[in-house]
This record gives C-alpha cells, structure tokens and sequence, in this order.
C-alpha cells in the first residue's frame, strides 16, 4: 500500500484548474503579403471560463473553454495602381500645349490605404481540451552539483526539484473564429474612412466628381476583400490559414498544460516540519526544516475524484 | 466510495510511511529525541551519550544540535547537579489495527481510533568519582554566606547507562496554533515492560510520559496544510499562491472521527474554501 494518499474531489480540482487557467497568457504577431494587400496581426489572449469533469476512464476533459482575445489587430494594407488626373491640355498649340489642366497623382504609396481592425471584442473562439494527468519529477537545471536540498529550497529563486502534475493534452479543439456581424461594417467604415483621407484637399463641390473617377478601383478594391459579402469568412480564413493563428494557439495550449505550468509541484525533498527556534541557547536561531523524500509518485483519476499516491523515501 | 465523498481533501498516512517520517525526524532533528546536560553534550559529537545518535549530515552542516541541553539533576540540599542524558533511541508506531508489535497486558487491546507506540528510552548518569565527593563534602554552612542559585554540576566520566522498553497507546487530534490547525498526536498510556517495585515503575511511568507529552510529541505537531502535500497552494514560482484555506471537515455522521485512525492508516478530511 502507498504511504502517502492525497485526493481532491472534482470542485477541489476544478480550483486547481481555474488556478492554472486564469494564469494562461499567450502573445504573437505577424504579417505577410497576399498579393494585392498585406496583412498583419498582433494577438495577446487568455482563456476563461470552460467546465471540467474528471471521468471514470482515467482522463480529464475540459470543456468550451474561452479564448478571449484581450488585444487581435488586424491591419491590412491595400497597394492600388497608381491614378493621375488633370494634366491633360487645355489649349493645345502647333507641337506644344499653351496650356494644361494641373495634374494630381494618386496611390503612390504602398500600401495606399492601410487601417487597423480592433478585433479583439468581435471575435470569439473555444478550445476543448482532453488529456491524462501524469506526474514528473523535474531536476532543477540550474542547481548546482553537490547542493544539499536545504540550500537548494534557501536559494532565491529556489533551485529545489520537483515533483509535477500535469495534464497532458490528448485531443485539443479549437473552434474555428466566430466573428461577429458588425466587423463587416467595421471594415467597410475603416476603408471608406481611409479613402476619405485621399481625398482631404478636394473641395466639397469636386469630391463626388473624384469618386467617380475613382469608383472603379475602390469597387474591385471593394470585390477584392468581399465588403461586405464574406469578410466574416474572408478574416477567419486570414487568421486561420493565412497566418495560422489556430496552429499558435493549439501548440500554445498543448505546451502549456503538458510543459510549462503544473497544476501542482510538490519540492522534493517535501517539509513536514517547518524550521523551529534552537532549544539551545546557541546559534543557529533556528533548526532546519524536516523534510521527506517523495519517491514515486503517480496519480489518477475516477469520475468523482484525482488521486495522489507515492511513497516515503 | 470514494475518498472525498465528505470532504475537499482527503489525506492519510499508512503506518509504514508514517514511521518512515518519524525516522526523518529523528535524523534531521535529533535533539527532539536526545536530552543531555552541557557537561555531557559538550564532549564532541555527544560520544558520552548511552547511544549514538544517527543525525542527517545537514544537522552537522548547520550547526544544529543533537541534543537539547537541560539542567543537571539537583542532589537535594546541595548546591550541585548530576550530569545525565535521556535518549529516545527507538520509536515505532502502530496505527490501529494493532498488527505491528504486540502491546503490553495494561494496553491490550488497542481501542478503536487510536495508535500503539513502542519505544525505547535509554538514560544514563554521570556518577563522579568517590575522591572528588569527599573534597566537595562541604562544611558547616556559613550563615553569612549566600545561597548557589546555580547548579553546579558535578564532573563525571562516562554515564552509567540503562535502556527500557516502553508502550504507549494514544492519538491524533486537531489543535490550533496561532490561527492555523496542526494535527497534534497525545497519549493517554504509558507502560514499562518489567520494572519493580511497582512504585518505582509507576513513578517512572509518569515522568517518561511527561516527557513524551510535554517535549517530544509537541515536537512532532504536522501543520494541516501539509498533510496533503501542501495541494492547493499553487505552484509558488509561478503563480500568486491561490487563497484557499483549509480547514479540518466537521464532525458528523458522515465523518464520525476526523482525524481517524483506522485500517493502518491515519486519515484526514479536509475542507478548502477559496477566499
């Protein structure tokens, strides 16, 4: 029989979750070019929310969890061909023009039109995850050799090891972007407001004029993002397939829960007895810390509870 | 059934890790266990003493003591003391069921909740030689003359040492300390295996027993929070520490004994609450 059994019911682990969970940040941003327009994305997230249930096959699974997107800016750049108006003659002379109309050109710059989607509260997403719990015993990397365990646990930062409990991912599923109905327009605002910035110096009486001569590249520029069709699909795509940003987050989460942060760590060798005053009148203040070694640690699950058993060193 | 139907935190201790833990204690805080005056502490590493005392080579390292230095043991009506040493060299316990080691008649049988404990305490005296008693053999008092307050205590060479083996019966309960529960063991039996006359042995009995209950198991007090590995305290170099407090579940009819002692194992329910 194991010397040492802990077990947490599933409302006790569904703390140590939300404890793992509401400490989950990632960050990541991009850019690329997809041929008439460049794109570029800068994401920081959390995860909240979710239900977890320990099942009687021995796995956890955690599920609808949230991704909550505290910052997705999606710029695009759009490079339009470049347009000149005016410059033709007005009075033309043998060989030569006496005079011409002024010549303005336009979209000489690439991109032309560059604008900023704020993102980041139209889109939702939720990531299902199921997995096993598994222990690891993690060696200090940076302790040196010979170090006493005392010492190591003194030293700050500790370089005490450990013993981990994980979840370690088996299935991880990430919805695909639902992005709300109004980055259609929120597009759509941001590119006629970015046009509007073209056309600052043109008199008021002038500018439908203008329009209209430019009409035919803002509608291809338009057909080209699919204002206001399919944006919603035309954004998920780009973050999705484009850049990859599922791929991120998958790989973000599956590390996470596998690698980087425990549910628990237990120092090995574990205090039972915390440092008490010297009963002599003699230093040290204090005695040491008793401490027992954890050797073989396992844990499980069932449907109502997560077990940890191990033995006493 | 599972282990927290009735609580957040299950723990328990089967009785062969438990003893496992005593013998870290042991190593790692030997002057719970080893009592000696200066005289006989001071000579290097306690070599007078009636056993050895297997130590942890970080009690060395730090500097700790091994053993905790008490006052020679007064000669009535003189102002010296005589070296001793009191060592507990072996503790074993049993949890109930008493299947380990046999208890004595006075003990037997082990009641339900409760643990068997077997022991062996070795003390030895400090007997100064004759010569020197004859010079200190001290003259009519001087009235004027003030009283010693300290004990003097007398030089002697090795101890005369005695060991005995000794049962007690008792428990685990729940106390608190400075706002934090510990898991506190506490004996309510003491036996020493033949020693006559019977006074003696009772008298003996009740001063060993004090020993126990006043110095050594108070030393062995366990904070609640770390009997479950110190779950639900969060992983410290990375989180801020969750505020989950923990406390022992209730009595009730679900959990008629808390902590309970049964089946080899000493058991504890706990209640977390996050704060």
């Amino acid at each position: 029989m194991a010397h040492l059994t802990v077990a947490a019911s599933e409302k006790t682990f569904v703390m140590l979750f939300e404890a793992l969970r509401d400490n989950f940040r990632f960050a990541k941003s991009g850019s690329g070019s997809f041929g008439p327009f460049a794109a570029s994305y800068s994401l920081k997230a959390h995860l909240k929310g979710g239900s977890v249930d320990l099942r009687a096959d021995n796995t956890v699974q955690i599920k609808e969890l949230d991704i909550k997107f505290d910052k997705l800016d999606l710029t695009l750049g759009i490079d339009i061909p470049r347009i000149c108006i005016g410059g033709f003659c007005i009075i033309p002379l043998p060989w030569r023009c006496a005079l011409r109309a002024p010549k303005k050109c336009f979209f000489d710059d690439n991109p032309d039109i560059r604008f900023t989607l704020p993102l980041g509260n139209l889109i939702t997403s939720e990531v299902s995850v199921t997995g096993r719990l598994l222990t690891k015993y993690d060696v200090n990397p940076l302790r040196p050799g010979g170090m006493n365990d005392w010492d190591a646990q003194d030293a700050v930062p500790s370089l005490a090891n450990h013993w981990q409990l994980f979840l370690d991912p088996q299935f991880v599923d990430v919805d695909v972007f639902d992005i709300a109905d109004i980055v259609g327009d929120l597009l759509q605002n941001a590119f006629d407001a970015a046009i509007d910035k073209f056309l600052f110096f043109v008199p008021d009486w002038a500018q439908d004029i203008v329009r209209a001569i430019f009409a035919p590249i803002i509608d291809a520029v338009r057909a080209l993002l699919d204002l206001p069709d399919d944006i919603q699909e035309q954004i998920s795509d780009l973050l999705n397939v484009s850049f990859g940003i599922l791929d991120f987050i998958l790989q973000q989460i599956a590390e996470y829960f596998t690698n980087k942060y425990p549910l628990h760590q237990i120092e090995d060798p574990f205090t039972i007895l915390d440092a008490t005053p010297n009963p002599n009148s003699s230093a040290p203040v204090f005695l040491v810390p008793v401490k027992i070694p954890i050797r073989n640690l396992l844990v499980f699950n069932n449907d109502r509870e997560m077990v940890l058993e191990g033995n006493v060193g | 059934m599972a282990f927290t139907d009735n609580c957040s935190i299950f723990a328990a201790f089967h009785e062969d890790g438990f003893n496992r833990i005593i013998r870290h204690v042991r190593e790692q805080r030997p002057s719970l266990f080893n009592y000696a005056t200066a005289g006989v502490a001071a000579n290097p590493y306690a070599r007078q003493l009636c056993a050895g005392i297997p130590a942890h080579p970080i009690v060395f390292g730090r500097g700790n003591p091994l053993v905790t230095i008490v006052d020679p043991l007064p000669i009535p009506g003189t102002p010296y003391g005589v070296n001793f040493a009191v060592q507990l060299t072996e503790l074993a316990i049993d949890f109930h069921r008493n299947d380990v080691f046999p208890l004595p008649r006075e003990l037997d049988p082990l009641a339900q909740q409760r643990l068997a404990i077997k022991l062996r305490l070795c003390g030895g005296m400090g007997c100064p030689p004759r010569d020197l008693v004859d010079r200190l053999t001290s003259p009519p008092r001087d009235p004027a003359s003030p009283r010693e307050k300290e004990i003097i205590p007398l030089p002697a060479g090795k101890l005369i040492c005695f060991c005995l083996d000794a049962f007690a019966t008792g428990g685990v309960r729940v106390a608190t300390y400075y706002g934090k529960p510990y898991l506190e063991p506490f004996l309510d039996g003491f036996e020493i295996v033949d020693i006559t006359p019977k006074g003696l042995e009772d008298g003996m009995e009740c001063y060993i027993s004090l020993m126990l209950r006043l110095a050594v198991l108070p030393g062995l007090r366990i904070l609640l929070s770390h009997t479950p590995l110190n779950l639900t305290q969060g992983v410290p170099d990375l989180f801020v520490p969750t505020k989950v407090v923990l406390t022992p579940t209730p009595v009730s009819a679900a959990v008629p004994n808390n902590p309970a002692i049964e089946d080899d194992l000493l058991k504890v329910f706990i209640k977390a609450e996050v704060i």
